[in-house]
Order: structure tokens, then sequence, then C-alpha cells
């Protein structure tokens, strides 16, 4: 039992990542299935997330449950207005897929940077969910893991209910599978895509709430979060949800036990070699289409 | 007159203009053009691969990197001579270029992009974790300066200034006849239609080999050299900030376009430089104006250079036309 603790600490931890981790670049996942197009923003989404939530909680003395809310509703409403004054005219151009690099990158500078501008460059933080923790035995969880968990999985549950049950949900797998079908079909795509980058600003945003705690609210840790983002995603296939969920977990076991055995430092380097060895052998991720 | 005599005499004079410039320019415009002329060089590279051979590669800054460090670390620990250092550099980020190249070869589009974004963010975590040989964020200090024929470098920008008109003429030639050869022919083969290419037997593998070698090669001299003038190596080179502005060098060039990358790197360079008093705005203005330069600008520069000559070129043959009638 004595060697098994930090490895079972090691497996929990890991999973509580994983589902945080999933909840993160769910959001780039959509936006791929329905656009063809990959959404370098993302990392400020996740850390305006927390700007909001500490901006309404930290200054304007709201609740905590209401800041999270409103912080949500603004990201929501930003995805609409970035889709219909930049994406919506480019979308048609026949080389979207390296626009739509470039002018996200643009997008995700303009947007980092505004945030050191309007909310101030000072590194911020925003209280733990609920404190304390529970201790079973030799193993001790912080009730915020537990929350995080809890919320995260709620949401992939939700985000899959929603895919699977409702008719936008379906809309949306049909334009991911075959999207000029979709167009004949009579589906909207134009509307749609709006909607799915609203979608995933939303959860770019709940995620940034959910991680601020543990590592802060900064320009540089939306960088460093699209980077995990970037890397979960192509491991796990473009555009695939279940490939996201996997890689999450996978990564973020991965990464429980990095940190535990060799130090934070290593994470990113053994993410981006195990990313390597598994693009050789699956060129297109583990679930990646093979059109 | 012909258009080509035209393009000629322009760039000759050009030439001949950027050649008498440090008689008259001061030191800080000096250094200014010095500044031009690496990026340039490092755009135009980058524009090989991104616009010529249609690869998304954002791996340039990283192959920039490992050039410089490649250099410094030999210099520095070694002693080498920086004459080497500069083909060491090369050789050093042609390898990374091998390195990054083997892995993208069975990816296509987006995934080449993803991948290359994240090999250069954990670049500085590896020069971190070498923080004994690299300088860690400090950076690398302690190169030594040029020597040719009893000149010491150190201490004028005349030097500096000369070799870097001189790498620059030389890389900028190279990768105009790479593009104009049977090399760039088959580049733009594989990105306008690569099926069809390669079932004439262009061999995709290898041109993708090709092409990211050559062009994390000339980017690692220029790394490099830029260790040499900035007189130390950091990672800072990796921000994003830099990566921004690298970015915007090829987008307001226009993409595929060769005057254009060249084009780009001196008019963000200058742009960079009159901005730098903004602070934190800087980069948000960067960003706005990669933003609108694609939404509103797609051939960027170099497609503003190409509209000039055709209408040059119009109005030359128009003139003949009447010349013959006239004659006639």
């Amino acid at each position: 039992m004595q060697v098994l603790t930090p490895i079972i600490n090691a497996i929990i931890s890991g999973i509580i990542l994983g589902a945080l981790y999933a909840v993160m670049s769910m959001g780039l996942t959509l936006i791929y299935g329905v656009g063809r197009m990959f959404n370098f923003a993302h990392g400020a989404f996740i850390f305006w997330g927390g700007y909001f939530t500490w901006f309404f909680y930290e200054r304007s003395h709201l609740s905590y449950s209401v800041s999270v809310v409103l912080g949500i509703i603004i990201l929501f409403v930003l995805g609409l207005i970035i889709d219909r004054i930049i994406l919506q005219s480019l979308r048609k151009k026949p080389d979207f897929g390296i626009i739509s690099v470039l002018v996200t990158l643009g997008l995700a500078i303009i947007m980092g940077n505004a945030g050191d501008v309007i909310f101030g460059t000072r590194i911020k933080t925003i209280p733990k969910i609920i404190d304390g923790f529970l201790k079973v035995d030799v193993f001790t969880i912080t009730y915020h893991d537990i929350a995080t968990l809890v919320i995260s999985v709620a949401i992939l549950l939700f985000l899959e209910l929603f895919l699977r049950k409702t008719t936008v949900g379906t809309a949306l797998r049909a334009i991911s599978q075959d999207s000029i079908g979709a167009r004949i079909v009579g589906i909207n795509l134009d509307r749609l895509f709006a909607l799915t980058l609203a979608l995933s600003a939303a959860l770019g945003g709940i995620s940034g709430v959910l991680l601020a705690p543990r590592f802060f609210i900064a320009s540089f840790v939306g960088w460093e979060t699209l980077f995990k983002a970037v890397v979960i995603v192509i491991f796990g296939g473009l555009g695939s949800v279940k490939g996201t969920l996997l890689s999450a977990f996978i990564l973020g076991t991965l990464e429980a036990f990095v940190s535990m055995y060799m130090g934070m430092f290593w994470v990113a380097p053994m993410w981006f070699i195990l990313l390597v060895a598994v693009l050789f052998i699956r060129p297109k991720g583990l679930f990646g289409e093979w059109a | 007159m012909d258009i080509k005599d035209y393009k000629k005499g322009i760039l000759l004079l050009l030439i001949l203009f950027l050649l008498a410039c440090p008689l008259f320019s001061g030191p800080y415009y000096t250094h200014l053009l010095i500044v031009c002329f690496i990026w340039a060089v490092v755009a135009s590279a980058w524009n090989l691969i991104m616009g010529y051979a249609g690869i998304y590669s954002f791996a340039q800054l990283a192959f920039f990197t490992a050039g410089s460090y490649g250099a410094g670390l030999v210099e520095v620990w070694w002693g080498v001579s920086p004459w080497v250092g500069l083909l060491v550099g090369g050789l050093f980020s042609a390898f990374a270029g091998l390195v990054i190249a083997f892995p993208c070869l069975r990816l296509k589009g987006l995934y080449i992009c993803l991948l290359t974004i994240a090999f250069h963010q954990v670049i500085p975590i590896f020069i971190k974790l070498g923080a004994k040989w690299t300088g860690g964020d400090v950076g690398l200090m302690g190169m030594p300066h040029y020597h040719l024929f009893g000149y010491n470098f150190e201490g004028s920008k005349i030097g500096y200034y000369y070799l870097g008109f001189f790498l620059f003429l030389l890389f900028n030639v190279v990768i105009y006849k790479i593009i104009h050869s049977n090399i760039g022919l088959a580049f733009v083969a594989l990105r306008d239609s690569e099926d069809f290419a390669e079932s004439l037997g262009v061999d995709r593998q290898k041109y993708n080999l090709i092409v990211f070698v050559i062009s994390a090669f000339i980017t690692g001299v220029m790394g490099a050299f830029y260790i040499h003038y900035l007189k130390v190596a950091t990672p800072r080179t990796l921000e994003i900030e830099i990566f921004a502005a690298a970015i915007m060098m090829v987008v307001i060039g226009g993409l595929g376009k060769f005057s254009g990358a060249i084009l780009g790197a001196f008019f963000v360079t200058f742009i960079d430089e009159w901005l730098r008093t903004a602070g934190l705005i800087r980069p948000i203005i960067f960003g706005a104006i990669i933003i609108v330069g694609i939404m509103l600008f797609p051939s960027g520069l170099g497609g503003l250079v190409e509209s000039f000559y055709g209408w040059t070129d119009k109005t030359l043959r128009k003139n003949a036309r009447v010349d013959l009638r006239e004659g006639h």
C-alpha cells in the first residue's frame, strides 16, 4: 500500500486534470468539426473567462456564481460578434485553412494584450469553488478538485446529449460529416457556425474559471493553455469528440505522473515527444478521420 | 524598352542605394537596416516554405533560434571562429528542420501547422532545461566578434551592415533561383495540385524534406549572424511579439510573392520601431494589422508590386503598338 499511494494519487489527479483538459479543448474540436478551422484565439477565450469572473467577483463584488455566468454570457456574445465581423466573409475563400490560422493568431494576439490593457498586467487569482479537502485513509482530495471533476463531467455529458439528441446538435454533426450535403438539405451553415464559435468561446470561458485557481489568470497562461489544447486536439485527432476526450485523459494522467516523478518542467517536453510518437504511427491522431 | 529592363534598372538602383546607405544614414538607420536584412531573409525563407511549397510550417522562428544557439554554443564553449559559426548555425538549424520535417512528411495541412507551433513552444523549455550551457532565460553571451583581413567588426555598425547586406543579397538570390528552378516548379505543383503532381512523378516526400532543409539552413545562418550583432542569444526570439511581427511580414508582403516577403520585412521592421513607445498597445496594433491585411489586402505588398509591373508592362506594350502603327 505504501508503494501504491503515490501512484493512486497521480491517477486521481490525472483524472481530474483530464476532465479539465477535455472541457478546455472541446471548443477547439467543435470548431474544427463544423468549420474545418483551428481557432488560435481559444487560449484567449480561456483566460478571458477567468478575467471576467475575477472582474465581476473581485471588482464589482457580485456573487461568485453570478460572476461566472456573466463572464460566460459575455464570451458567448463575443464569439457571435467575432464570427459576424471577421470570419463570416473569409469562410468562402478557397484557402480558408491558412487564412483562418493567420486571422485567429492575430485575434489571439489582440485579445491577449487587450486583457492586459483592460484588466492590468498583475497576475490575478479567483478563489476556489469550495474550500477544504476530503481525507480518505491516506488520500486527500480538495473539494475544489471534486467540484471541478463533477462540473467538467456534467458539461461533457450535457454536450454529448446536445450533439446526439437535439436538432441543432444533429445539424452540427451533419455539417462535420459532409458540409456540402448539409447545405443541400437546407442547413444554414453560417448561423450554425456562429453558434459553434459562441459555444466554444463559452466552453473556453468555463474551463478558464475551472483552471484559474490552479494556474492563475494572465495573458501568458492563455498561450500555455493554448499549447496544451493544441497538443490534446491533434493527439486525439482534429474534430473527433471521442479522440479529444481520450487524449485529454491520457495526457492529463501523463502530466500527473511526470510532474510527480520528474517535475513540472518536463511536462511540456514529454507531451511533445508523445505527440510526435503518436503522429508517426497515426498521422491523423488517435481518432482523426482518414479522408 | 522591355519590362525586364525596367525591373533590372529599379533593382540596380535599389541595390546601389542600399550600398551607399551607411555613408549618410547615421548609426540609427544603419542599425534598422541591418535588422531589416536579417528579417527579410527569414521572411523570404518562410515564404518559400509557406507561400511556394504550401506547407503551413510555423517553425521558422524555432529554426532561427536553433541556428543562433547552434552557432553560439560551439563558439562560446569550443572557441570556434564566428565565420565557421555561421555555417554551424545553418547546419544545426537544417538538422532541426530535418527533425521536424520527418513527422511532417505524413501529415497534412493544419496538422503540420499545429505540430510546428507545438515545436516552437517547447524549444524555450529545452533551452531552460540546458541552462548550464545555454544561460537559460538570461541568454548566451560572449560570442567572439568577426574579423576580416585585420578589420575588427566590434564597435562599428559598418562591418555588420555590409556582411548583413551580403547575406541578404546572397540568400535572396538563392531563394529566387530555387523558385525559378525545377525544384521550385515542383514545390508549386505540389502546392496547387498535389495528387496530379504526384501522378506525374513528383516525389512529395523528397521535395518536402528539401524545402524544410533549405529554409531552415538559410534561417539558421541568419540566426547565427543575428546573435553576433546583438551580442546575446536568448529564448526571447520565440516570444509572441516577435512571432506576431514575423507573421505580419509574410501576411503584409503577400503569401507566395517573392518581392512581398522582403518588402513586408522592411515595412514591419520600421513600423515595429515607430511603435516602440506604444507599450502594451503595440501587439494589439500588430494583431489588427494582420487581420485587416488578410481581410482587405490578401495579396499584400507583393501583389501591389506585381500589379504595378503589370500596369507598366501594359503601358509599354501599348506605346510599342502605337509606334509600330506610326512607322507603318
